[in-house]
């Protein structure tokens, strides 16, 4: 019997599609029905369909209710408003067979009941099967798509400070489930009659007994069911929800195959490092600047290109640009303005062993993105270099085997980003021409690196 | 010809795609919610296949200097410390331990061989280096050791093809042409991919930098340190360097001619080739010069000049890191330290080699660190394998050198550079170095991570060929997250 009440139950979806086609049909002729000669005929046609394909829905709506381990507070909405529905489109088609207590009622009322009534129970059958934001969602990501450029769709994150002292089973296992799995499987929705929500619940099982196998942990159905492939119909979670990701279903099967621990933490467990590595989070500073630029003219990148200038992004996707001057070593000051069309666009500028001097600093300065210049095996003596304080994201400044001045080194002190200036002259000491302050030596890399000869250098064994 | 290429069938064809394609592009282009536009830099390789591409994702590194010491180098003699096998000296190896093992030489029950080296906890990081390499503990704060890599060969040659192209039968790519297949190379006057021998030529070949089924474009180009660098580049007598230029110009206009015909991208590798090799005639013997640098570097790095040695080329590819090129590969020969002759013993020949390694690569370390290069630069080092605790007893008779058999179990290797933690330890190996018990790293993974350092997710990273995707783990490795900084 449970089975042939199931078996019932589940035509329930199907069902509804005939009540709502013929409202809608009804609705139609109605709205229209001055281009119609026999519309009250039709019109009561129609409505005694919709009442009988009406009353088939209702009865299986209710098997599938008490069939599928749905909660009543949520189906309730949808319930009373099939009943409504129905009762309309019974209501209606006795005011057109004109009942005497029914004629009072204004026709619109019906048309325009009916219509509010069948968007409601439709609108509160799809948040059934659907999920409650499933309307939503699709907008919500379309509009954090428009403010930050990338869908952050990952947000399970552990801290290095203290991962070790968390437990897996909450740091980490439960927000994976929570995000993946728990849309389906919580109390208000129980597929499979399993819940996923606390470690109890887990324990508990489904349906077809216990998810988690304790003494045999390969057999456990969560193991199995993350591991089939995505065609497969017992593959969890389904093909058209959001799938689980490599290193999630990694660390799931991990997790279970150690035990399904409740309470241990991370470090007592002994999790290895690479198991858990993607759910650090990313939050290292970036070196190239957070700006998000449209693409560069390609006119201008055609030109670079043609004059043998180096131009490449930083990353397949980027339009922030290095460009380098490497195969272009006459390449003067002057020719600056060959850049002009990617001013914003360009954040690492490579000039080494081309023909620029030292105003090359004030050209420099009105490419505001700029994180790192090299100069290196130029004519350049620094002079002009606090120019460059322009910049504020500079972080790298290459000058090695240069004509560099150290009396000019005190101007990198002006550089509000600065980290690092390499200055190594290999055939010069820059100590001897200058002295460098603590702050100086903070951001000077000197060089001048030697290996002591030894005794044992010249030994043959 | 032209007329007979192109029937009605190829027009139409050429039609409904392009023409479709048009037409879906706009219509894909409109519906964009991103408003970023990307420009498609990719277009460049149809004329230039060594043209410079970004990778996929953000690189930490840009160069990569791999310095291979063939043979295998002895790990229990210079990084892997185990006091534990000093005192199995010359004991008999339990059976236990070698049941059902093979090895390339031992035979029967081999006795243990302890340390052959005296070993200290140097820099700040405190990591052992033995007594062989005094200089490099001047730079071990520098590197990120991985001490229980493992490989599934144990003969030179698969050994050296696994690491090299990932796969230890012939026929793949090499790791340097894939990344410059990926990358492409960015000074237009030298190859992107170098590679620089001292000592010999390693077992398995000019495989090792081969380009497999990538176009040829992309194999290493062995530049000698001794006589001219590259051979066959120089001008045959009576051809002077304008002829020379106009006879290349002519012969590449028909060659392009036929590119446009029959794209096939041979055509174009060997134009580049023609144009390359016409510029390197210029600029190689001029990067080749080692003379021009100042004395004290020469010291430094121990080179000498007009002879092929590992020192020579670990300035080279220094100069040649600095001049933009994308990865040099220097393979030192003579490290198959058995103890069959006094070149192969430990307390020999392994000395020289030792000495000979340890100046040159610890300067190389040094010199790029100076120059502001070591930040955008990956420097490996390692071996095809590692070697034995035990005494080699080849034929079942202990070896009258000191020496240690082929083992691929546990072996040493480490990186220094861009995005590589400085003075850190990965894996360990058991009591006497017979297996890694932590942190265990396959060659697979040290590749993985070399391409994750360059920007490459290595499962993505990919090329069709005979019906399928290849790539240069094929389907295993894992990128070795413990050493990135």
């Amino acid at each position: 019997m449970d089975a042939f009440l199931t078996f019932t139950g589940r035509f329930h979806p199907l069902l509804v599609h005939l009540p709502i086609g013929f409202i809608l049909l009804a609705l139609l002729i109605e709205f229209n029905r001055k281009n119609f000669n026999e519309s009250e005929k039709v019109l009561k046609f129609t409505l005694f369909w919709t009442i009988v394909s009406g009353v088939f829905s209702l009865i299986s709506g209710f098997f599938q209710y008490q069939q599928e381990g749905y909660l009543w507070k949520t189906i309730q909405a949808h319930f009373y408003f099939g009943i409504l529905t129905l009762v309309l489109s019974i209501g209606f088609y006795f005011f057109l067979r004109k009942q005497a207590f029914l004629i009072r009622i204004p026709r619109l009322f019906f048309s325009v009941g009916l219509l509010i009534s069948l968007l409601l129970t439709g609108h509160f059958g799809g948040t059934i099967t659907h999920g409650e934001n499933h309307l939503t969602e699709p907008l919500k990501e379309l509009s954090s798509t428009f403010l930050s450029g990338e869908s952050n769709d990952f947000e399970v994150q552990l801290n290095e400070d203290n991962y070790l002292e968390q437990p897996m089973y909450t740091s980490l296992i439960a927000p994976i489930l929570s995000q993946k799995c728990m849309s389906c499987h919580n109390p208000k929705k129980t597929k499979g009659e399993l819940q996923m929500h606390t470690y109890k619940a887990l324990q508990k099982g489904g349906k077809n007994g216990l998810i988690v196998n304790y003494k045999n942990p390969e057999q456990s159905e969560l193991f199995l069911r993350i591991h089939l492939p995505k065609e497969e119909k017992k593959h969890m979670p389904p093909k058209s929800k959001k799938q689980l990701t490599k290193a999630e279903i990694n660390i799931i099967s991990y997790w279970i195959e150690i035990g399904a621990p409740e309470n241990q933490t991370i470090g007592q467990l002994g999790v290895e490092r690479n198991k858990i590595d993607a759910f650090f989070s990313k939050e290292k500073e970036n070196f190239y600047p957070d700006v998000v630029l449209d693409s560069p003219d390609t006119k201008t990148l055609d030109q670079l290109l043609s004059k043998n200038i180096l131009v490449s992004p930083v990353t397949k996707e980027s339009n922030l640009l290095n460009v380098s001057m490497l195969n272009y070593p006459n390449f003067e000051t002057q020719q600056m303005d060959i850049l002009q069309g990617i001013q914003q666009h360009l954040v690492s500028i490579d000039l080494s062993y081309s023909s620029v001097n030292d105003s090359i600093f004030n050209r420099l300065a009105q490419f505001p993105n700029l994180v790192q210049i090299k100069l290196n095996h130029t004519k350049v003596s620094g002079e002009g270099m606090s120019q460059l304080s322009a910049l504020k994201r500079l972080k790298k400044l290459y000058l090695v085997e240069t004509s560099l001045k150290g009396s000019n080194l005190p101007q990198l002190l002006n550089l509000p980003a600065i980290e690092q200036v390499f200055v190594y002259q290999s055939k010069r000491n820059l100590t001897e021409e200058i002295e460098l302050t603590p702050k100086l030596k903070g951001i000077i890399k000197l060089g001048d690196y030697i290996l002591p000869k030894l005794a044992s250098d010249d030994i043959v064994y | 010809m032209q007329a007979r290429l192109n029937s009605r069938r190829h027009f139409l064809k050429d039609c409904t795609l392009g023409l479709g394609g048009i037409a879906l592009g706009s219509l894909l282009n409109s519906c964009s919610f991103d408003q970023k536009t990307v420009y498609d830099y990719s277009t460049r390789r149809a004329l230039n296949p060594m043209a410079p591409l970004a990778p996929p994702l953000s690189p930490k590194v840009k160069s990569v200097i791999y310095l291979h010491m063939v043979g295998a180098p002895s790990q229990l003699e210079l990084f892997d410390y185990k006091p534990e096998l000093a005192k199995l000296h010359n004991k008999p190896c339990p059976e236990s331990l070698i049941e059902g093992k093979e090895f390339a030489f031992i035979e029967g029950v081999p006795n243990m061989l302890g340390p052959q080296a005296t070993f200290s906890k140097e820099g700040e990081s405190g990591n052992w280096v033995s007594n062989h390499l005094p200089h490099f503990k001047n730079v071990v704060d520098e590197v990120s050791f991985l001490k229980a890599v493992h490989t599934d060969q144990f003969n030179h040659g698969p050994a050296q093809l696994l690491m090299f192209t990932g796969s230890a039968r012939f026929g793949r790519p090499s790791l340097g042409s894939w990344i410059t297949y990926g990358l492409g190379s960015e000074n237009n006057n030298l190859p992107g991919f170098v590679v620089l021998t001292s000592g010999g030529t390693p077992d398995a070949g000019k495989s090792l930098w081969g380009n497999g089924f990538l176009p040829s474009i992309y194999q290493g180009v062995h530049c000698r340190s001794k006589g001219d660098p590259v051979l066959y580049l120089k001008d045959p007598k009576g051809v002077s360097r304008d002829l020379k230029r106009k006879i290349i110009q002519s012969i590449n206009e028909i060659n392009y001619k036929e590119y446009q015909k029959f794209q096939d991208p041979e055509v174009l590798t060997r134009i580049s080739q023609y144009e390359m090799a016409y510029r390197m005639q210029v600029s190689v013997p001029e990067v080749m010069n080692i003379n021009d640098e100042p004395e004290y570097i020469k010291e430094m790095y121990g080179v000498k000049p007009g002879k092929e040695s590992l020192a020579n080329n670990c300035l080279l590819a220094r100069k040649m890191v600095e001049k933009g090129v994308r990865f040099v590969q220097l393979y030192d020969w003579g490290w198959d330290s058995h103890g069959a002759s006094e070149s192969e013993a430990l307390s020999k020949g392994f000395l020289n080699k030792c000495r000979d390694m340890d100046r040159p690569v610890s300067a190389l370390l040094l010199d790029l660190k100076q120059r502001g290069l070591l930040e955008e630069t990956l420097v490996v080092w390692g071996g095809e394998f590692g070697r034995t605790p035990m005494w080699e007893n080849r034929a079942g008779i202990q070896n009258s050198l000191i020496g240690r058999d082929h083992q691929g179990e546990a072996f040493t290797m480490w990186m220094a550079g861009g995005g590589v933690k400085k003075g850190y330890v990965h894996g360990e190996t058991d009591e006497i170095g017979f297996r890694g018990i932590n942190g265990r790293v396959s060659v697979h993974d040290v590749q993985a991570t070399i391409l994750h350092l360059l920007g490459f997710d290595h499962e993505q990273f990919t090329f069709d060929f005979q019906g399928r995707p290849f790539r240069l783990t094929d389907v295993e490795g894992r990128v070795i997250h413990e050493i990135l900084a």
